[in-house]
């Protein structure tokens, strides 16, 4: 009879497996916190104000920055009256993106993958002309691409888009001239930063006679681009490449653990199996293409990936905690089909996040600039697949701790019969018991280290971020350790719960004579997995 | 008798002409920058690389490696002088250049206003750089990231108030302002108006992570309009503290003691001199109500003149970026000083 390598592996081989990649975690965590910078950085951008004299504004050809030859005609609208000769949709807002620095002319890297633009707004209080608490401002927003090496003006067309906005300003002071607080407006999200440099085109159009005309006195836009520091991008690659690997030989020594033996992979191998799978597919480092590749669906897939590791990853827990309940109604081997209704809180809640983000992100590789808060029908429905991923989440985790403190209730009921036992066996079983509960608390603790670090993470931001005297970095050291936490344990999941080589001790059938008919009664369950010996003491303990 | 008199006349008279064209020749950068700037409100273009005014060499030096500094140091000066222009039009010192005759200038001696110019230029010129850098005016913004060496991908090039801030203390040499008691007082009223600057930024964030949560935040400072760092600026004009007068002559370096003090109140606008009574100069002046009229007049009571003023009202939004109104005329009150 054989069991887990857990079970076979002596105390001392454990304490150094786990000192081992406890230490392999810490490294994790401090590689983010001393070699990563942050995880993303922001440029804030104000618009120069541009003067268009052409007669047909719908030429995309026609673009206008501030920067090298050919650069537009500025206008300075804090003493600009409009006139015959300056109408309103002379005005173009230009954006060059990335701004000049040190005296260079800086360019996107690839390796800063993604691009995300905010918007905001300085709008002027006139006594005479307030602005409504909740207008709706309509942008003709255009974006264009240049690399280097191209003239200052070749600029070529991205995307086009005419988008609305909620725009939400008040004001504390009442007085002539001041500014009204707006809040920022979610402008675009690029997937993919494959071209050198940025051109953002705005122009607010006044076509119908309630087109933006609750929106007060524009003074100034700015835009703020996010984009995920390069950096940070290759600490993290370098991780996945280092982790991939690992998990991809971890899981191929696994399988052919299982292969070995002479029975079928029971269900909770199989899903050790496939959540082993969901880390591989989550750790490829295929964002090595986005070098090379313009692939702008990268934001989506890594939504995607993550979602499916997480999905896997709370089914696992789920057949875990139901596969160690100790009652075995058939002798069958289990399936995940028994698991259907604890698995469908899992899937809707996976399914109705993958919709929510299908119609956000998927719909932005169409149009980057779209937006599923900004019409009513979007916000509700995209408020109802969160609310939905909410519940099944809330449901999960209390059916989840539900289940685990059954078993737990189990194990002290079903230890009152261990006294009844043979010393080694009982010390065996009771073995057993130990590391199982130190399995669950290595679960407990990794769960509560994530949920810990997140909650950490968002208070001691505003103390710690405009801090220069802190060399950690704090959120990416969260990111490289929660990642490299989780790779690690279900690294030491695939290790200690791959069948065991190891026999019984001969010595048990020999020395506990009186206890035979148990070992008997051991040995006429062939078709029980050699995991679940424990769940057989049970089995045992109850025929008992 | 007579001829040692007359040497000792002669050598006083030399000295201390030595003495006053040392002291002209050597005063810092900061004063003179300041002075020029305030005191010069035409739009003369100075020879030098500078324009606005007759600049150092090292100011001309940043002027040419930075081609649009000029430009941002003259929309500067005009913030500030408009600001300073609208916020004390009912006060007392009404932003001029001197008290009640011009050759008592403001700039004489450290006065309460003396200590509010500074701060305001610094906060005017701190406001421009930051707000260049941000339009992509100026070409040479620094990102001030922790990494020194490390390309610009990896570092947080953001924020534009820091490097603002940085280049506004090389621009007027604040290094060396002197350390005397003026010039230590002249750098924290400089601080104070570059700080003003500061607590107007306003931190704004955006959730980007795992479908658009918020397990990836980035935050940013966003940079203030310049009028409300004004209304921050008057109040520090009205709470600034009067220091105690040490040797003004002899420049004696500053004692470890005051220094602590001093870091004490770093918090305030520090001034030397009491302002002179300005209420000779407020005859004519227009007030604001009664209760304004009060003070700004000085007890000598004030003429009330009715008038009809035509203003703007009714009026529409044309598009995002203009104002249209009608004209309405309103009969409308107007105090004048006795």
């Amino acid at each position: 009879m054989t069991g887990t390598v857990l079970e076979n592996l002596s105390g001392r081989k454990l304490a150094i497996l786990i000192s081992f990649l406890l230490a392999c975690l810490v490294m994790c965590f401090l590689i983010g916190g001393l070699v990563a910078p942050m995880p993303a950085n922001s440029q804030t951008i104000l618009g120069t104000v541009c003067r268009d004299r052409s007669k047909v504004k719908n030429d995309t050809t026609k673009w206008f920055y501030n920067r090298g030859i050919g650069k537009c005609e500025t206008v300075d609208l804090t003493e600009a009256q409009l006139s015959h000769d300056l109408s309103e949709t002379d005005i173009v807002f230009a954006f060059q993106l990335p701004l000049p620095r040190e005296g260079m002319k800086i360019d996107y890297s690839r390796w800063q993958q993604n691009l995300i633009g905010v918007l905001q707004m300085d709008v002027r209080y006139h006594s005479s002309m307030e602005v409504t608490r909740q207008s709706t401002i309509t942008i003709d927003a255009r974006l264009a691409y240049k690399n280097k090496g191209d003239p200052d003006d070749a600029w070529k067309l991205y995307t086009l888009s005419r988008e609305k906005r909620h725009l939400d300003c008040d004001i504390n002071v009442k007085i002539e001239g001041y500014l009204y607080n707006c809040s920022a407006m979610p402008l675009f999200e690029l997937g993919s930063l494959y071209h050198d440099y940025y051109l953002l085109n705005i122009r607010l159009p006044v076509e119908t006679k309630d087109m933006n005309a609750h929106i007060g006195h524009i003074e100034d836009m700015w835009v703020t681009a996010i984009n995920q520091n390069g950096g940070f991008t290759k600490v993290w690659l370098s991780l996945k490449t280092v982790f991939f690997p690992c998990i991809v030989g971890i899981l191929v020594w696994f399988w052919r653990r299982i292969h070995l033996l002479q029975r079928k992979p029971v269900l909770l191998e199989e899903m050790l199996f496939a959540l082993g799978i969901a880390l591989c597919v989550l750790d490829m480092p295929i964002e090595y293409l986005t070098l090379v590749f313009d692939l702008p669906f990268m934001l989506l897939l890594s939504d995607i990936r993550q979602g499916f590791f997480y999905a896997s990853l709370f089914s696992f827990w789920l057949v875990f905690a139901g596969e160690h309940m100790l009652i075995q109604e058939s002798k069958d081997k289990n399936s995940v089909r028994k698991y259907w209704r604890h698995l469908s809180a899992v899937l809707l809640g996976c399914v109705s996040l993958f919709v929510f983000d299908m119609c956000e992100r998927g719909i932005q590789l169409r149009n980057p600039f779209y937006s599923i808060w900004v019409s009513e029908l979007g916000t509700n429905l995209a408020l109802t697949f969160i609310i939905l991923a909410g519940i099944s989440t809330g449901m999960y985790f209390l059916f989840l701790t539900y289940m685990v403190w059954k078993v737990f209730m189990n194990i002290s009921h079903k230890r009152q019969s261990l006294p009844a036992m043979c010393s080694v066996r009982r010390l065996h079983y009771e073995g057993i018991v130990y590391r199982f509960k130190f399995l669950m608390l290595a679960t407990l603790i990794c769960a509560a280290m994530t949920v810990i670090g997140f909650i950490l993470g968002q208070v001691a931001e505003g103390q710690w971020k405009w801090d220069d005297n802190i060399e950690l970095q704090y959120t990416s050291a969260f990111f490289t350790g929660v990642y490299g936490m989780w790779n690690i344990y279900i690294f030491a999941l695939l290790v200690l719960y791959a069948p065991s080589h190891k026999k019984w001790p001969v010595n048990e059938n020999t020395s506990d004579t009186q206890n035979l008919s148990e070992e008997i009664e051991f040995n006429h369950m062939p078709e029980k997995s050699e995991i679940s010996s424990f769940t057989s003491f049970i089995t045992k303990s109850a025929i008992d | 008798m007579l001829t040692s008199s007359v040497i000792t006349v002669l050598v006083y008279c030399t000295v201390s002409g030595f003495a006053l064209r040392n002291v002209e020749g050597t005063k810092p950068v900061l004063q003179k920058t300041i002075e020029a700037l305030f005191i010069d409100r035409t739009e003369t273009i100075y020879p030098g690389t500078c324009k606005v005014f007759v600049s150092s060499m090292k100011q001309a030096k940043m002027c040419k490696k930075e081609p649009s500094l000029p430009k941002i140091i003259q929309n500067a000066r005009n913030q500030a002088i408009k600001a300073c222009n609208d916020t004390f039009q009912f006060d007392r010192w009404n932003c001029s250049l001197y008290f009640n005759k011009p050759s008592k200038s403001i700039f004489k001696k450290i006065y309460r206003e003396t200590a509010f110019v500074y701060a305001l230029m610094s906060a005017s010129m701190t406001h421009g750089i930051s707000r260049g850098c941000a339009s992509g005016e100026l070409a040479r913004c620094s990102c001030l990231g922790r990494s020194k060496n490390s390309s610009w991908e990896t570092k947080d090039c953001g924020d534009d108030f820091k490097y603002g801030k940085r280049l506004t203390k090389n621009f007027f040499d604040i290094k060396h302002a002197g350390t005397d008691q003026i010039g230590e007082i002249l750098k924290q009223d400089v601080n104070i108006g570059m700080d003003s600057i500061g607590e107007q930024l306003k931190e704004v964030c955006k959730c980007h992570g795992f479908s658009g949560s918020c397990t990836t935040k980035t935050c940013w400072r966003r940079l203030g309009p310049f009028n409300s760092a004004m209304g921050l600026l008057k109040k520090h004009y009205h709470h600034a503290v009067k220091k105690k007068f040490v040797n003004f002559t002899t420049k004696r370096a500053i004692t470890p003691k005051v220094r602590r003090k001093m870091q004490k109140e770093r918090k305030n606008l520090v001034y030397l001199q009491k302002t002179p009574n300005l209420c000779v100069s407020t005859k004519g002046r227009v007030c604001k109500d009664r209760h304004n009229c009060a003070t700004l007049c000085c007890g000598r009571g004030y003429s009330i003149a009715k008038k009809l003023v035509s203003t703007k009202c009714k009026c529409k939004m044309v598009d995002c970026c203009a104002v249209k109104c009608d004209t309405c005329v309103e009969e409308i009150e107007t105090f004048r000083c006795k």
